[in-house]
This record gives C-alpha cells, structure tokens and sequence, in this order.
C-alpha cells in the first residue's frame, strides 16, 4: 500500500482535571503506531495530533482516548474559517460572473438600443441566429454554474414547502434559461424563435444576487479573535512554590492546591485563594470594575486580573478549564453556538411570493388550456410567468440598503461589524447596559469633599499634592481633581503608600495622611466627626477617603464613578421608544440602585458574578425578548455574543470590541439610541427596495399570463422583460441611496 | 497480592480513570492515592493485566 499519508486533527477532550490527566492523554496517544505528535492544551481541552491516516483511524484514537478515561471527539474547525474560504471562493465566481456577464449583455441587448451596438457578423442574429445564440448559451452556463448553489438551497428549500429568495432566484432563472435553449434547439426548424431568448436575464438575476449576497457576507463578527485575545489574558508560566524554592513553570502543569508567588506589576496565572501577605489587584479587565480590590489572606484572586503593589503567596483552587477566564471562553464559544439564524427580510417576501407565482402560473395555464390552445402556448404562458417574476434587483435591495446604512453609521461613529446587527437592531425591545464603563466614565473622579475646618479647594490642594506620586487610581483622581479647579500643587517629599490602606506624606513640614478607616485606626486619626458623613456617602456608592494630620482628620475627600452626562439623555430617548431598559452589574446593590435610580433605568440587576452576565441575557431572550447588549468589559463578552445585539463601548477592552456587533466610537450612550433608529430607517428602506424590485416585474406579470393576447396578441417579450429589469434595478439603487439623508438626532 | 507503584496519579479523576478500567478488567484491587499505588490481589497474570491497564491509562507502573 501506498506510503505515508500524515494529517493532522484536533480532538475535544472531556473529562481532564489536572496536569496527569492531560500528560495521561498525550501519552496514550503518543504510543499509537503512526501518530508522530501529540499535543494537549489542558485550558482549552484540546488535543492536536499528526498521525498517518494509511495507520491509524478516528476510531482508533476515540477509542484509545476512551479507554484511559476520558471522551474524545474530532474537533470540527470553527465555521468562521470555513467561511473566510467561502467568501474568498464566493469572491472569485463573482468577479467570474461580472466578466462574462458584460460581453453576455452585450451581445444580447446591443441590438435593442437606441444606437445599434456593432456585433461582429459571424454572430450577426439575423445572419447566424444559431451561432448569436449558442455564444449566450456557452456565457450564461458557465454564470449559472457558478451560482449552482442557488439551485442547491433554492429546490431544496422550495420542496419543503419553505420557499426563500434562493427559490424564486432558482425557479425565476431556472425557467428562463430552460425556456431559451427550448428557443434554441429549435432555432434550425424556426429562426424566428432567436427573438425568444432569456439567457442575459437569467444570467443577470443570479450575477447581482451573488454580487448582493457577497457584500452582505463581508462583513462577520470576530468572535474567534476575541477569544484568542482572552486567552492570552492569562500568563503562560507561574512561579509555583515547591519545596521552599521559586520555580516558573508553565501553567498547565500547575495543580490545584499548590502555592504560588504572585509579584507586583505581574498578572495574576490562576484563580487562587491568598495565604499570605496583601496587595490591591486591579480586576476590572474581568469584572468591569474600575477602583482596585483590596486582597488579604483567605480572600480570592482571579486569574489574568494584574496585581498592583504587594507580593502575595497564593493556593491555586482552579486550572485548566475551571478557571474563571476559561469558563469565559467556553461561555462565549457556547452562546456563539446557541445564536439562532435570523430570518431575513428578503426571504420572508419570497416565501410569499413564490407560491403566489406559482399559482398565477397554474391559473394562467389552465385557463388558457380550458380555452383550447395547444400544449407549445400552454407552455409558453406557464414558463413566461415563472420568468418575469425573479426580479434582478431582488438581490440588490438588502446590500444596497445595509451598505448605505452602515456608512452612515460610520459617519456618526457608530461601527457596525454585521450587516445582521443592522436588521435586527430595530426590532430590540430590551436593552441591558453594563453599569462600570457604559452608564459611567469608568473611571474614578472627585465627586464631593467634605471639611468643617478648612475651605473645599484648601483640603483638595492638601490630598492632591500629597497624591501627586500616587500611582494608585484613587489617588490620581484626587489630583485630577485638583488640575481640573486649576489648584497648584505644593511640593511634597516622603511620599509612602501603605498598602490595602492609603499614603502617608509630608508637605511643608506636617505629615498628612490619606486614606481608608483602617489607615485612621492605625495611624490614631480622629475621625469620629466625620464618621455619619463617610457611611452616608459610602451608601451612595462613593469612596470616601479620610484626609488627616495631627491625631485628627480634617475632612473627607469622596472618588466615584461618575454618570457621564449623555447616558440620562440616551436612556430616555430609549424608554421613549419604548424599550425596557435594564442595568446590569457586579456593583452591590446599594450602588447600583442609587445609580440606577439616577439615570432612570426600568430594572437594576446587581452583584452579578463575571460569568453570569450571558445567562440574564439568555433569560431575558426566554421571555421572548430581542435584546441589544451594551459594555466595554472583558466579563461583557459573552454576554455581548449572547444578546441579538452586542454593542461594545469605543474606550472598552478589545476583546469587548471583538466581541460586540456594533462599536460606539465615541462611547456616547446616545449613539445607541442612534443606532436604533439607524436600523429602523434601514429597514424601512429595503422594506421600500423590495417594493421597486418587484414592481415592475409584477407589472410584466398579467403580460405574461397573457391578458393582453386576447385584446392585441401581445405575449411577454425580452425586451419587456429587460426594461422591467433596468427600471427596478436604478430605483433600487436610487432609493438605497436617499438613505444618506436620514436624520439620526 | 503485589503493589504496583504510580507515580503519576495525582487526583481523584485518576482513582476514578484507574478503578473503571480494573473493574472492567475483572481484577480485585483497591487503590491508595496518598501512597500513589495500587494493590493487586491474585495471580501473576493479573498483575501483567494491571500492567498493561495501566500502559492503556497512560500510567506508568513500577511492580515493588
């Protein structure tokens, strides 16, 4: 037998816990006559093996697999690649198409213009009618072969009983083509039947369709990408602790329970439990949140979140595909799965359409048969309706529309990835907003200050300077604040940040202290007279931090996120159209019914869990919901797959923008509601192209159902049938167009 | 009886993978994953059959 033949495959493994568990599978695997690699990615359970196919089987590997315990299956590669080949494929027939279209229309319309078009005289119709047609037959076969695919779905889907465009596409050219070569055959036996040929229309209706369904299929959601960037969030090594000594060894062959060094600066390997020391690690890649958690023993850590300034020992409690960021990834790959198709607008009219058709094209023939005629016009009645009723610019009314519509988005800042996102948008009832980042800046500023001794700007010039070399997000609030009142800064030396408390530092002499209550209790600051305020505030959601000198505190600086300015405005213009409007967020519910309350939303969903943001969208989408998601966060992704519209936020993290739909460029709420009306005024408009698509044609219907014949003969021509084509064509694009005018505000 | 060595085995999946393939054997065992063994009881042949069990696991087993 002939030689090797080496492949190479990837397998989903179930059932893989830890590091043995994974060495387990490669070994097995490796040991098997033929295989020649063998690889597994215990994060994302995936095992890659080359092994020659003359040797081995799938079988053979499942059942190995099997028998240490464990399920294999062959890994499908991810339809997106698969359809970067189509679009590619779909690319190269088009452009085919295009070139022999032109010399196709050419040759067939040239005579009918107002100015005779020159063919040569070999082809000449009236000399060589027989050579004027076969040449259109040899250009309209080779197009229709391309667009096979349309007669594959298109009699597929019209068999059971669920007829699309692809089936009037089918039915439409399919007659017309077969109804010329008719003409065609009998061209020797009676010349004048040349004046019977359809194949530049059959050959135009599926070039434009193509060309339609290309520029449609452009433009795809980079959900993959978004999912390679999340796992490399995580770091591919971790320092584990064995034996008293430091050791960096690859993540994946960490296991749970061991103890790991975590240093400041460095991202976090694995999810874990402190042991020892404290730091405040920075989460809000993951949960949206902006202002660094403190972390001291017994408290958890998430892997891929960075770690500030303290070195921590932590116990690892998850790897593999129990960590937090990999049950984010398998999240987003489920609800990418989970997305149900949506029905296109263009389809539906053809599901009416082609059995209406059909039926005037039975009526017709009957009729015409009852009244006597012969079976050749029966025939001709039957196959002229069919003909007429495929409408060339049928495929054009979508695109057309989508491509304008989404440069007019563009021109507002609004980016959308799917032309899908734009014809669902305006069937949206609710909308979920993520709170840290969508709703707010995202980003802690000075909201109040509070002194019973000195003025507000004095206590604020006396945090800021303080803060100046704060690296710390609060702190740098604090002194934004300052800039932003134009208070100059005094100079400050012996600048400490005391970790999981707040600084200490020395301007003109005195040393100040800033901070949280425990820095008070530490450092013995009096701060029983501005107790009731901090707890009032911190009820509203703020960070009060407590200022002090001397033994006492002098007044009380609040940080928070703030409410930008735009998204009251956006949430009522949404309520208005009569949306629900729902928040939703890890914040507790003190905060976020306060934020909630302010800008007015219908319903505040709090202390969600990173990983549980997808399911209230799913929720919500059992209710029989179309949701429109909006954030910016990494812990947003799947619920941005998941919703029918994700809309991520400009200023998120690119995995948010991967992920989502639509971006907000400017991270105005407002376009979101823009966006909206955007889609609406869309839908309207193919809504209005489909009516000129058709229009015409419809015209051209009681023609070729031969109403005419009994008053003057006349029976449906090509050159009917062309300008019906042309008109509905122009119309289209001319109407598509006028889209450009819509006004968003 | 003969105890056989397994270096590798670190988890409860482990004891678990290792039980399901020995019982579906037909061997008379029990094993002790603090001690990272397992204990065969019976005749020569079923410790080659444990061995190659565990070759099939992806184990690598050490007879003491």
């Amino acid at each position: 037998m002939g030689g090797r033949k080496v492949i190479s495959q990837k397998y989903i493994i179930k059932g893989m816990t830890c590091a043995a568990c994974s060495s387990a599978v490669e070994r097995v695997t490796r040991k098997m006559d033929g295989v020649e690699e063998s690889n597994v990615n215990l994060t994302t359970g995936i095992l890659t093996i080359t092994y020659d196919e003359n040797k081995i089987t799938v079988d053979d590997i499942v059942r190995k697999v099997d028998r240490a315990g464990f399920q294999a299956e062959l890994f499908v590669e991810k339809k997106e690649e698969d359809s970067e080949d189509v679009l590619k494929k779909t690319r190269r027939q088009v452009i085919c198409n295009l070139i022999l279209a032109l010399p196709l229309l050419y040759i067939c319309i040239g005579h009918m213009l107002p100015i005779t078009l020159p063919l040569p005289r070999f082809m000449d119709m009236h000399h060589h009618p027989l050579v004027f047609a076969v040449a259109q037959l040899i250009l309209t076969i080779v197009i229709l072969i391309n667009g096979r695919k349309f007669y594959l779905v298109g009699f597929k889907s019209f068999f059971k009983g669920h007829p699309n465009m692809d089936s009037l596409v089918a039915i439409g050219t399919g007659s017309a083509f077969l109804y010329s070569l008719v003409m065609t055959i009998s061209i020797p036996i009676k010349p004048e039947c040349v004046h019977q040929l359809y194949y530049e229309s059959a050959a135009v209706v599926v070039t434009l369709v193509m060309l339609g369904k290309y520029m449609e299929g452009q433009s795809k959601n980079k959900t993959s990408e978004a999912i390679r960037k999340l796992m490399e969030l995580a770091p591919d090594t971790a320092i584990v602790l064995r034996e008293g000594e430091q050791i960096e060894i690859p993540v994946e062959q960490v296991q749970v329970g061991e103890l790991i060094l975590i240093k400041p600066g460095s991202r976090i390997p694995l999810d874990g439990k402190v042991v020892e020391g404290n730091t405040s690690v920075d989460e809000s890649m993951l949960t949206g949140e902006s202002i660094p958690v403190e972390k001291n023993i017994d408290d958890e850590v998430i892997g891929g979140s960075v770690n500030y300034h303290g070195v921590v020992i932590a116990e690892v409690l998850h790897v593999g595909a129990d960590t937090t960021l990999a049950k984010i990834v398998k999240m987003m790959e489920d609800a990418q799965g989970k997305k149900a198709p949506i029905s296109k607008l263009a389809d539906t009219v053809a599901g009416y359409f082609v059995p209406t058709v059909m039926l005037i094209a039975v009526v017709a023939a009957i009729v015409w048969a009852v009244l006597g005629h012969d079976i050749a016009f029966v025939l001709t009645i039957f196959v002229s309706v069919l003909v007429i009723a495929c409408p060339c610019a049928l495929g054009l009314a979508t695109p057309t529309a989508i491509m304008v519509g989404t440069g007019l988005g563009a021109s507002h800042g609004i980016l959308i990835k799917s032309g899908e996102a734009l014809e669902i948008s305006h069937r949206v009832d609710a909308v979920v907003l993520d709170k840290t980042g969508t709703i707010t800046e995202g980003k802690p500023a000075v909201t109040k200050i509070i002194s019973h001794k000195l003025s507000e700007d004095r206590l604020l010039q006396i945090a800021a300077s303080c803060e100046q070399v704060s690296e710390h997000p609060l702190g740098q609030a604090i002194v934004e604040g300052a800039k932003k009142k134009r208070i100059a800064l005094e100079k400050v030396n012996h600048f400490q940040s005391i970790t999981g408390q707040g600084i200490q530092a020395k301007i003109s002499g005195e040393m100040y202290y800033i901070g949280n209550r425990k820095l008070c209790e530490e450092f013995g600051l009096d701060f029983f007279e501005y107790e009731k305020e901090a707890v009032e505030m911190a009820d509203k959601g703020q960070t009060p931090m407590f200022v002090g000198c001397k033994g006492e505190v002098i007044g009380v600086v609040c940080v928070a996120d703030t409410i930008k300015e735009t998204s009251i405005e956006a949430i009522r213009n949404m309520k208005a159209l009569g949306i629900e409007v729902h928040m939703l967020t890890g914040d507790n519910r003190l905060t976020a019914n306060y934020i909630g309350g302010k800008v007015g939303v219908d319903h505040v969903v709090a202390e969600v869990l990173p990983n549980d943001k997808a399911a209230v969208i799913e929720n919500l989408q059992k209710q029989g919901k179309c949701v429109m998601m909006i954030g910016d966060g990494i812990n947003d992704a799947p619920a941005l797959v998941q919703a029918d519209v994700g809309m991520a936020i400009g200023s998120g993290s690119d995995i948010a923008l991967d992920s989502g739909d639509v971006v907000l460029m400017k991270s105005d709420l407002r376009d979101a509601y823009k966006a909206i009306k955007l889609s609406k005024a869309t839908i309207r408009n193919i809504k209005q192209n489909l009516f000129w698509a058709f229009f015409y044609n419809a015209c051209g219907l009681p023609l070729a159902a031969g109403v005419l014949y009994a008053v003057n003969g006349m029976l449906l021509s090509p050159v009917i049938g062309g300008f019906a084509m042309s008109l509905s064509s122009v119309c289209v694009v001319g109407n598509a167009l006028r889209l450009r005018r819509t006004k968003l505000d | 009886m003969a105890i056989i060595k397994v270096e590798d085995m670190h988890c409860e999946k482990c004891v678990a993978r290792i039980t399901k393939l020995f019982t579906e054997e037909g061997l008379d065992f029990s094993v002790d994953l603090a001690n990272k063994a397992v204990t065969i009881n019976g005749c020569e042949h079923c410790v080659k059959t444990a061995l190659e069990a565990l070759d099939d696991l992806g184990f690598e087993g050490v007879v003491e």
